[in-house]
Parts: structure tokens; C-alpha cells; sequence
């Protein structure tokens, strides 16, 4: 049988204390790791999110667990994988719902663009 | 208030997983999966530096802008999650390449069109799998 421990604070030998609220709020509640060149996308590594939807040019990541309200901090960025050349790449995020993330990638002549999408969040699950 | 003094955490049904109750309550989350695996804070200086980092052991400037961060422990696969940006009042970016299991590079570049490679202090977060 699995134990529960209920606690304010953590303490390390020699790394110092941490109050638990640090965990609970401190803790990402979801990443995912995804090709927008992939048809259709497909999460390569991920955490809370259960799925992936296909709008074109604008790729939703789905939650597992939702969020409590839309006011969570998706955080992004683009990439290229192996490809060693530039890619300067943005990718806008945007808290759509408490269950759904919209990400869309841009080149630097601001075209929709393929590549590795990194998106870690933070914030409160419901 | 209670506190729990340990250097280590491991769950009972299965080591790699401590369930921690979210703050709204209705749901669980693993620990594990939601902890940032490294971190770091770096100086583009002549030679490029860590300010701070954690879990990262080097770093290696490939040329302008262009930097392989090495971790100290290696991530189980390459497609973890670590976005990149840049400190900056303009808006310069970054982007993430190369991921492997025990380094990435960190890309830099200008906010001017046509966004060339530019030297500049930048950071980054890895969440994902350990080895």
C-alpha cells in the first residue's frame, strides 16, 4: 500500500529546507517536445499533456489535467533538431484554455515554419 | 507544521514516482516529471561562463551566438524540453539545436532582419527524463 506524508517543509542533510508550497507551485505541469514537420504532429517527450491537434498552422496541446484558469505561463521556444545551420525561429504561445495550449512557429521573415517545439508550463492544475 | 528531513525522496510502489496534490486539488501530479532537470544562467563573455547553472557541468563556444551546454547528468532520450532565451531590452531570441542526451546548443540571434548570429548573455530550463 502506497503512503501518504503530509508536510510543510523538506529538509536536506546539507542542501538546505524547502517549505513544500515551493513543490506544489514550483513544478512544471506539463513539457512537450514536438516536430511540426511530423503530419501529423506527435508529442516525442512529454509530461500532463494527452494529446495533439493539427490546425494547420497552429499546433493545441492538450492537457491531461487542466489548469485551475487560463492565467498559467506557457513558456516556449523554437529549435531544428540536428540541423547545425540557424534557424532563428519564434513560436508563439497562447493559454487558450484551461485544458489547451496553442503554439504557432515563425521563421524570421515571420512565415509559418516547421521544427522542435520546447513548451514547459507553470501554474496552478485545478 | 511538520517538516521531513531526507537527502532522499523515492516512492514506495514505484521509485521513480512521488505523487504530489495539485493546488486546486482535483488532480495528481509525479514530482519527478515536474522538476526542472537543469538549469543555467550563462555570461557570454570572451570565453563563455555560467553565472549559476545546476545539473550542467560545461560550456563550449562553437562561434558567435553558438553555445553547447554540457549536462552533468544525462537526460534518458534527446527530446526533453528546454527553451532558450536571451537577456535582452531588444528583441534578440534564441533557439535551442543539436539536442542529444548529454548537450545542446544554445543559438543566439539579432532582433534585425535578417537575424544574424549575435554574442549575448542567454539561459535556458531542461525539464524531462533523466537517464
Amino acid at each position: 500500500m502506497a503512503g501518504t506524508i503530509v508536510a510543510d517543509t523538506l529538509t536536506h542533510s546539507t542542501a538546505g529546507s524547502l517549505t513544500t508550497d515551493y513543490v506544489v507551485n514550483g513544478s512544471a505541469k506539463a513539457w512537450v517536445n514536438f516536430d511540426t514537420g511530423d503530419n501529423p504532429p506527435v508529442a516525442d517527450g512529454s509530461f500532463n499533456v494527452s494529446s495533439l491537434t493539427d490546425n494547420t498552422t497552429e499546433i493545441e496541446v492538450n492537457l491531461t489535467s487542466a489548469m485551475s484558469d487560463i492565467y498559467y505561463a506557457p513558456v516556449s521556444s523554437g529549435g531544428s533538431g540536428t540541423v547545425t545551420n540557424p534557424s532563428n525561429r519564434l513560436v508563439a504561445t497562447n493559454a487558450q484554455t484551461t485544458a489547451k495550449v496553442d503554439t504557432e512557429m515563425y521563421s524570421a521573415a515571420n512565415a509559418n515554419e516547421t521544427g522542435h517545439n520546447h513548451i514547459v508550463v507553470h501554474g496552478d492544475l485545478a | 507544521m511538520s517538516t521531513i528531513i531526507a537527502d532522499n525522496l523515492t516512492g514506495k510502489t514505484a521509485a521513480g514516482d512521488v505523487t504530489v496534490t495539485s493546488e486546486g486539488g482535483a488532480a495528481t501530479f509525479q514530482l519527478q516529471q515536474g522538476l526542472a532537470k537543469a538549469w543555467c544562467s550563462l555570461d557570454d563573455t570572451t570565453t563563455p561562463v555560467f553565472f549559476d547553472s545546476f545539473n550542467f557541468a560545461s560550456v563550449t563556444d562553437n562561434g558567435t551566438g553558438n553555445y553547447t551546454v554540457a549536462f552533468t547528468n544525462s537526460m534518458s532520450g534527446a527530446r526533453y524540453s528546454s527553451p532558450p532565451n536571451v537577456y535582452s531590452g531588444e528583441g534578440d531570441l534564441a533557439n535551442i539545436s543539436n539536442e542529444a542526451t548529454g548537450s545542446f546548443r544554445i543559438r543566439c540571434f539579432d532582433d534585425a532582419s535578417p537575424h544574424p548570429a549575435k554574442d549575448i548573455d542567454c539561459y535556458s530550463t531542461t525539464h524531462g527524463d533523466l537517464a
